[in-house]
């Protein structure tokens, strides 16, 4: 019998704001791409993209990461730190999500951004979700 | 010549994401900056329950706060989010009516401290918190080795 295996971030990545960020999951385990779109841009002297987008992408990789590792739950956002360590060029983004715990009520998890190079991180952000029954 | 401050001209200019975030300058009091806000449909978590998404906020607050920055300059120059902490304590619904405070705390050298809050226009209630460091001047003779 064939069975199909529904990936648990469709949904996630099926909402509006997803859409918006044109954001998607990547092949490599733990990994989002943020497809650069005008509307990214922050400092358009610059052509910079804005801390803000960069910062609710990383958002959107934590919890679609959760979403992976803890089936049936459903992660909200309640805190988040982001350091900005460069400039975000008009380019598409990439970030990797690290586990540090999942606890019953609540997870923490790193985020790292990068654009040319994961070796040239260009933001990195630690984030707590509260887990929700789905 | 234009008298207006700047964190006005800045959120009446036609910038692409004020204009998504619906964000309309209100006012300056003291060190303190508001703006109002109505999140849009592109922002939907949830449709079923009309939630907004966390990103919305960090937007929000990001750009406020930045506007703040760019209004309390004596010489107009480019700013760049250094660092940015947000605290979401509910998620808004599309369409609701908000506000956003932004307050310098304070300058030193080139690096603005900020402080920020989404608010239910209406009832007040906070919705998220943030605190913000800005760079002023995007660019600067390095001191050192850059790694």
């Amino acid at each position: 019998m064939k069975t199909s295996v529904v990936d648990p971030r469709k949904t996630l990545f099926a909402m509006p704001m997803a859409a918006w960020l044109q954001a998607e999951p990547m092949e490599a385990e733990g990994c989002y791409c943020l497809r650069f779109a005008e509307h990214h841009i922050g400092n358009p002297f610059v052509r910079a993209l804005h801390g803000g987008v960069v910062g609710a992408m990383m958002e959107l990789a934590a919890e679609a990461e959760i979403a992976v590792k803890s089936p049936g739950s459903k992660a909200e956002l309640v805190s988040s730190a982001i350091d900005y360590l460069r400039v975000t060029k008009d380019s598409d983004v990439f970030a990797r999500v690290e586990i540090i715990r999942i606890a019953r009520r609540l997870a923490f998890v790193d985020v790292w951004c990068w654009q040319e190079s994961a070796d040239i991180p260009v933001a990195r952000g630690s984030c707590t979700l509260r887990l929700l029954e789905a | 010549m234009d008298v207006t401050n700047p964190a006005e001209r800045f959120f009446s200019a036609q910038h692409p994401l004020n204009a998504t975030l619906q964000a309309n300058f209100l006012g300056i009091d003291g060190n303190t900056l508001t703006v109002s806000l109505v999140p849009g449909a592109a922002f939907v978590a949830d449709p079923e329950s009309g939630d907004i998404h966390s990103g919305f906020a960090t937007l929000a607050l990001d750009t406020v706060m930045g506007g703040a920055v760019m209004g309390m300059m004596e010489k107009l120059q480019p700013i760049a989010t250094a660092g940015l902490t947000t605290q979401h304590l509910r998620r808004p619904l599309v369409g609701e009516k908000l506000l956003c405070h932004a307050r310098c705390e304070g300058f030193r050298k080139d690096i603005a401290h900020m402080s920020g809050q989404l608010v239910c226009a209406k009832t007040g209630e906070v919705l998220s918190t943030a605190t913000g460091t800005f760079m002023m001047g995007t660019r600067a003779r390095p001191l050192g080795s850059r790694v």
